[in-house]
């Protein structure tokens, strides 16, 4: 009995303080309830979190705590026997207060027994958790607000790391850009964005520390796709931290330039161009402004003028590179050009005379252009040094002058080839025939034969001046050029042919015969010379047979004229078209050795070819070529 | 060379050989009695512009000392008085190529030297002077 009073003490004091203890409790409602659900005991925080004073409630069945709904759906009950059999009911969810206000509560209900395992009711805490719902919702919402706007990204990818840089979320921008979906890829390492360059060089991790040092860090590099496949990307690496400043991973949002890269590039690379175009140029380039300030100035113009660049910038063109004498015209001519939009002088090559640095005057060719660049008016010109080619120019006009002198003087030389050689021949000859006429009884017949040896080589001498002189003539005259019927020009020289011939022609067949672009007098006596040669060459045979004919080759016609006469040998067949050059001797056949040489330089004139085949005794083939008309 | 009466033919020839020659060709049908000769140019014009009776045909050389023959061709030419006399120039060749500006300056023929009579007939037969032939009974 020693012990029950003060167990009753000690049991009674407990409850006292537990009682103390739980009206302290501000934040939970602490109650209890009895076997059936009733409520049997209540707090001050019961009283603030329920609205009821404890009078109103005690005896009270708690399930007017509950939505109508629950209680239709017999969830007090539900959570007394939940409680009763497992000794614990936990619950999250509406409750009403005594005004019908709703708040969100948590909720405990334990289960009360005595020492012999009797129920004897229930403990039951109720927390008031609206706020926290509240900021719940609110974060919940803002969550899927930044999933949503961060799916809604195409352009980027946004992925975060975990602090040792392990990839924790994807979206579909990132798989577009990059190649991965979400199950590939998250978990693994960052650095397979890297270039396998940039990963042996550590530079995923540099990256990493730059951000978790700096707080963020931004690069522009390569970054390889799950394909292999590489970009040009820029990318910013965000270190995220928690309230208390504790790094908890990385934001990394990557953009792929490389479009835009390209596009830099091919502006770069357009600048260059026209850069290295105007500063390689041959000619000098130099562009000034509406005022006549020089803007523009190349390493030719350097080396043009004289001046550098550095120190032409900026100087007045006209006291740069124009000559005191032309000064004014230029500024006149800028001015006019400013004033009326006219410039006789722009957009055509010119010629003029520049000034050099050291004051020495030079000829120049240049093109002087207008044009208008944000709104201002720049003249650009390319001016090139025409020192070398006027002279050039005038060695040619003398060296042209020298040829005109030697053409003139060979005009005379054959002017007196003609009348002054022939003079003696003629006497000779003349004076040869008077003896034979008027004394030829004095003569026996050897001295006659004598006289006659003497007047054949004599005409056969002026036969030959004639030769040349024909030759230096036709080699000169002009050409004029026309299509030409071959078929009939060929029947013309057989009219001749048999006109200036005493004996019958030997047969000659014609065959089909295209026309060709030629001077026609000119090549009627190309020919006549090879079908004169022919008729002449096959003559004695025991059948001559002669043969004209041609065909297209491209842009060409070759005609052939062939004969089965007496034949060359084509080891000096290069002779052939030389003047004077003969393959015969002159009793086998007559002939000054003119006419092949003629045939040759009139058709070379013509820019065609010829030449000839031959098989000595069995007769010649002779070719030659014409544009077609 | 100069005989009575009127002249028949002028020859102006420089080249002695020729003379005798083209002389020795005209004599062989009697027509070198009424020949005159001029050495240069300038002795023809004085010829043709002086008083005597006008040549009824000239044999012109285009090659001569001082003036020379295209020259007196074209001052033939544009004489009223001479212009209708019949010309026939004396070439060393067909090939010349004054004999392309003799046919323009109105030359009526040409004979290529030396002067053998049947071309020189010719020469004259086409500038219609037969009757200069048919005048001259053979000797």
């Amino acid at each position: 009995m020693v012990t029950k009073p003060s167990t009753t003490i000690t049991a009674h004091d407990a409850e006292i303080s537990f009682r103390l203890l739980v009206e302290s409790v501000k934040d939970y409602a602490i109650f209890m309830l009895d076997p059936e659900g009733r409520v049997a005991t209540w707090n001050r925080s019961a009283e603030v979190i329920q609205g009821y004073r404890a009078g109103e409630i005690v005896g009270k069945h708690f399930s007017r705590f509950y939505i109508p709904e629950d209680v239709q759906a017999r969830k007090p009950e539900q959570e007394l026997e939940t409680a009763t059999t497992t000794g614990r009911c936990e619950d999250e969810g509406w409750r009403v207060r005594k005004d019908g206000s709703r708040f969100w509560a948590s909720v405990v209900i334990s289960a009360v027994r005595d020492g012999h395992g009797k129920l004897r009711g229930f403990v039951k805490v109720t927390r008031d958790v609206s706020e926290r719902r509240r900021v719940e919702e609110k974060l919940r919402r803002s969550e899927e607000r930044s999933r949503q706007l961060v799916e809604s990204v195409k352009d980027y990818a946004i992925v975060l790391l975990d602090t040792e840089g392990r990839v924790i979320s994807w979206h579909s921008g990132a798989q577009r850009l990059k190649g991965y979906r979400a199950e590939e890829i998250l978990g693994e390492h960052f650095s397979r964005f890297f270039t396998p360059e940039d990963v042996a060089a550590g530079v995923p991790e540099h990256h990493l520390k730059l951000a978790a040092t700096e707080g963020q860090y931004e690069d522009e590099g390569w970054r390889v796709r799950k394909d292999g496949s590489r970009f040009w990307a820029n990318a910013v690496l965000t270190a995220v931290r928690d309230e208390h400043g504790a790094l908890t991973g990385f934001a990394k949002v990557t953009r792929d330039l490389t479009e835009r890269r390209r596009a830099d590039e091919a502006l770069r690379a357009a600048e260059e161009y026209a850069r290295l175009v105007v500063d390689l140029a041959y000619s000098a380039f130099v562009a000034i402004d509406q005022d006549g300030v020089i803007t523009g100035w190349n390493r030719q113009a350097e080396i043009t003028f004289g001046w550098p660049r550095d120190e032409a910038i900026g100087r007045q063109l006209a006291e740069t590179i124009i000559p005191p004498q032309h000064r004014d015209a230029h500024r006149s001519g800028l001015q006019r050009y400013l004033a009326t939009g006219e410039g006789p002088v722009l957009n055509r090559v010119i010629e003029i005379t520049a000034l050099r640095r050291d004051g020495s005057e030079f000829p120049v060719e240049l093109t002087i252009s207008p044009m208008r660049i944000g709104g201002k008016v720049v003249f650009t010109a390319f001016i090139r040094d025409v020192t070398d080619r006027k002279a050039a120019e005038e060695t040619l006009q003398r060296a042209a002058t020298a040829l005109e002198a030697a053409n003139a003087e060979l005009e005379s030389f054959s002017y007196s080839v003609s009348h002054d050689l022939r003079a003696p021949l003629r006497a000779i000859d003349g004076y040869a025939q008077a003896l034979l006429e008027d004394h030829a009884p004095q003569l026996d017949t050897e001295g006659q034969r004598l006289l006659g040896v003497v007047r054949e080589n004599a005409q056969r001498m002026g036969q030959l001046i004639d030769g040349l002189l024909r030759f230096a003539r036709f080699g000169r005259q002009s050409l004029t050029m026309a299509p030409i019927d071959m078929a009939d020009l060929v029947n013309v020289v057989m009219d001749d042919l048999r006109q200036g011939s005493e004996r019958a022609l030997p047969p000659v067949t014609i065959e089909p015969l295209p026309p060709a672009l030629g001077d026609k007098t000119l090549i009627r006596q190309v020919l006549a010379n090879l079908v004169g040669n022919a008729v002449k060459f096959s003559r004695g045979r025991p059948a001559p047979d002669v043969r004209i004919g041609g065909r297209p080759e491209g842009a060409e016609v070759i005609y052939f004229v062939r004969d089965n006469g007496v034949g060359f040998d084509m080891q000096y067949a290069d002779k052939l078209f030389q003047v004077f050059g003969r393959l015969h001797r002159a009793e086998e056949f007559e002939g000054t050795g003119v006419g092949l040489a003629l045939a040759h330089r009139i058709v070379h004139r013509h820019g065609g070819r010829v030449w000839a085949e031959s098989v000595p005794g069995e007769g010649a083939t002779f070719y030659f070529t014409l544009a077609r008309p | 060379m100069t005989t009575q009466g009127e002249i028949e033919v002028l020859l102006v020839e420089d080249n002695a050989s020729d003379v005798e020659l083209t002389l020795r060709a005209l004599q062989k049908r009697n027509l070198a009695n009424r020949v005159v000769v001029a050495r240069d140019g300038v002795e023809a014009l004085q010829i043709l512009e002086g008083p005597a009776p006008l040549p009824k045909v000239v044999l012109l050389d285009l090659k001569l000392p001082k003036l020379n023959g295209l020259e007196v061709l074209r001052r033939m030419k544009s004489d009223e008085r001479t212009k209708r006399i019949p010309v026939v120039v004396l070439t060393s060749s067909h090939e010349e190529p004054d004999v392309e500006e003799s046919y323009r300056l109105g030359v009526n023929s040409y004979v290529v030297k030396p002067v053998d009579f049947e071309s020189f007939a010719t020469a004259v037969a086409e500038v219609g002077l037969y009757w200069l032939l048919l005048n001259h009974p053979p000797e």
